[in-house]
């Protein structure tokens, strides 16, 4: 871990002292803080060319605090002729990653995700970005293994207990994609987290009860996306601090149990039964169902029924059926739907 | 007429518990002497500010003495046209899931129209000369507006974003103080970075 330094303000007091006709201000006599929001805000390929720019700003990359590492930001753009390196494209990958992360002082990050199709061949390398990610106090994290194509291999086994309570209480946001979680029985929680979002996890029913209910007082937004072994999603027991639910795509589930304080809904996949504690305060609901089954839409709100006394906006998409049949099918819905009383 | 500062902290609060937007005037002085005047709505978007009021310190003006009258101007535009939509404080992480999917309803308080309107005005307050910038990017700093913080420092990243190194120096006037052999060892260094 690198320790920064640039100078002092110095040059800066200089500057500013100077009578009304001084010269104007330089880039380089900003102060260090501001030069690094600055570089924060270059892909990190291009903050790390800054080191060249002149001899105090070798270094000065290092305090990147938006670490964005992707098939796109580490490999060569369209204007070059592609790397020289004839070896795997993941090992190159990897190897650079790690060059960055050896170098980045290790503090003050905000964000920091890997984005490329890796998976439990490289479980070592993937535990450090983890542990440095921890180590560094990042608000955000995401690991996104997601490939294009489906490939078969076996996923990253990430172990929650790396990111844990004690030591990470400054994460607020985490996004797993195409990783296997388990999540151990000593589970303590995220403390301040406040958004998840999962997709292709193979995260079984009471594994993610067990992850949300840890995080129960803070959570505010549950994403969920292509998570195959969901049968039901039971959150009725979570604060009203948890406002947006967001299900994509999970293929077995059958049933969800929604909070009272949820406001915003969003789904997307086969019909599914939707059924409240009670009454709730949804206000928008979104769903985009495969196609239209006559009673699918009636079925998915039969015990939702009166309990959403303030929904405002209903968004309901089909892919499947004529214009003339959906909008039947929407009116005669709502009409059903409001009228009991 | 300067109100006590009882009067003054007791005017702030109640104008914080109740909601409603003091109509209160608060004068701001440059640098180079000269007074502005801004509601305080509008200067409390100045984290520095907001304390001197809430201080008591604000009643007969408050100087400046890092910020010239063309930056304070300018700073003023900005608060003034800002005040307004002051809901869009603490979004310091970018929402993921607002890439993934089409987002429907937007949950600032600004219709599409207002939100277009303020990002042509963002756009061409910072479309100044460097040396501007650079005072916008101090005055900024001081006051501690973080919505001008950001935008102004967004500006110059994307002033240095897809230039060659070459034309960065030349743009930002450095001067490359590098011996050869130092050079060529941080280019190896991250050689990645500098080769593709």
């Amino acid at each position: 871990m690198a320790n920064i330094d640039i100078g002092s303000d110095e040059d800066l007091h200089q500057t500013m002292m100077m009578k009304p006709k001084r010269k104007g201000l330089q880039l380089t006599n900003l102060p260090k803080d501001i030069l690094c929001s600055i570089l924060s805000r270059l892909p990190i390929k291009e903050a790390v060319r800054t080191s060249i720019l002149l001899e105090h700003w070798k270094h000065l990359w290092r305090c990147h605090s938006n670490l964005e590492f992707s098939l796109r930001s580490m490999f060569p753009g369209p204007r070059t002729n592609g790397p020289n390196d004839v070896r795997p494209w993941k090992d190159v990958f990897i190897e650079r990653v790690d060059a960055v992360l050896q170098q980045h002082s290790g503090a003050g990050v905000d964000n920091i995700q890997f984005q490329a199709p890796c998976d439990d061949e490289h479980g070592d390398r993937i535990e450090g970005w983890v542990r440095f990610a921890t180590a560094s106090k990042t608000k955000q994290l995401i690991l996104d293994f997601s490939a294009t194509h489906h490939i078969e291999q076996h996923p990253y086994k990430i172990d929650l207990r790396l990111l844990d309570d004690s030591k990470s209480s400054h994460l607020q946001s985490i996004k797993l994609c195409s990783v296997s979680l388990k999540v151990p029985a000593d589970f303590k929680g995220f403390r301040n987290l406040k958004w998840i979002f999962l997709a292709d996890t193979n995260i079984t029913d009471g594994d993610l009860h067990h992850l949300v209910s840890n995080c129960s007082g803070i959570l505010e937004f549950l994403g969920i996306a292509g998570c195959g072994m969901l049968r039901r999603l039971h959150i009725s027991h979570l604060s009203n601090k948890l406002k947006h639910l967001q299900v994509y795509d999970c293929r077995l589930l059958q049933a969800m149990e929604l909070n009272f304080g949820l406001v915003k809904l969003e789904y997307r996949g086969p019909s599914v039964l939707l059924s409240p504690p009670g009454s709730l305060l949804l206000a928008d609901i979104c769903i985009k169902l495969e196609g239209i089954c006559t009673n699918s839409l009636e079925y998915m709100f039969t015990k939702l029924g009166h309990n959403v006394p303030r929904l405002e906006i209903l968004t309901l998409r089909c892919r499947e059926g004529k214009v003339w049949d959906s909008l039947f099918l929407a009116s005669t819905f709502c009409a059903s739907l409001f009228n009991i009383s | 007429m300067a109100a006590t500062p009882a009067d003054a902290s007791s005017s702030s609060s109640e104008a914080v518990v109740g909601g409603e937007k003091s109509n209160k005037m608060i004068t701001l002085i440059s640098s180079d002497g000269e007074s502005f005047e801004a509601t305080e709505e509008a200067a409390k978007m100045s984290v520095t500010i907001k304390h001197m009021i809430e201080d008591g310190c604000a009643d007969d003006g408050i100087p400046l003495p890092n910020v010239p009258a063309k930056i304070l101007s300018m700073v003023i535009e900005y608060c003034n046209k800002h005040a307004a939509d002051a809901d869009d404080t603490n979004k310091h992480v970018a929402d993921p899931a607002d890439a993934d999917e089409d987002d429907d309803n937007n949950n600032n308080n600004a219709s599409a129209g207002e939100k277009e309107d303020l990002k042509s005005f963002d756009a061409s307050l910072v479309a100044v000369d460097q040396a501007t910038l650079f005072d916008i990017i101090l005055a900024a700093n001081f006051l501690s507006i973080k919505g001008l913080l950001d935008l102004a420092c967004q500006k110059v990243a994307d002033d240095i974003k897809d230039k060659s190194v070459e034309e960065v120096r030349e743009i930002f006037k450095i001067e490359n103080d590098f011996t050869k052999e130092e050079e060529e060892a941080v280019r190896k260094e991250n050689a990645w970075a500098f080769n593709e």
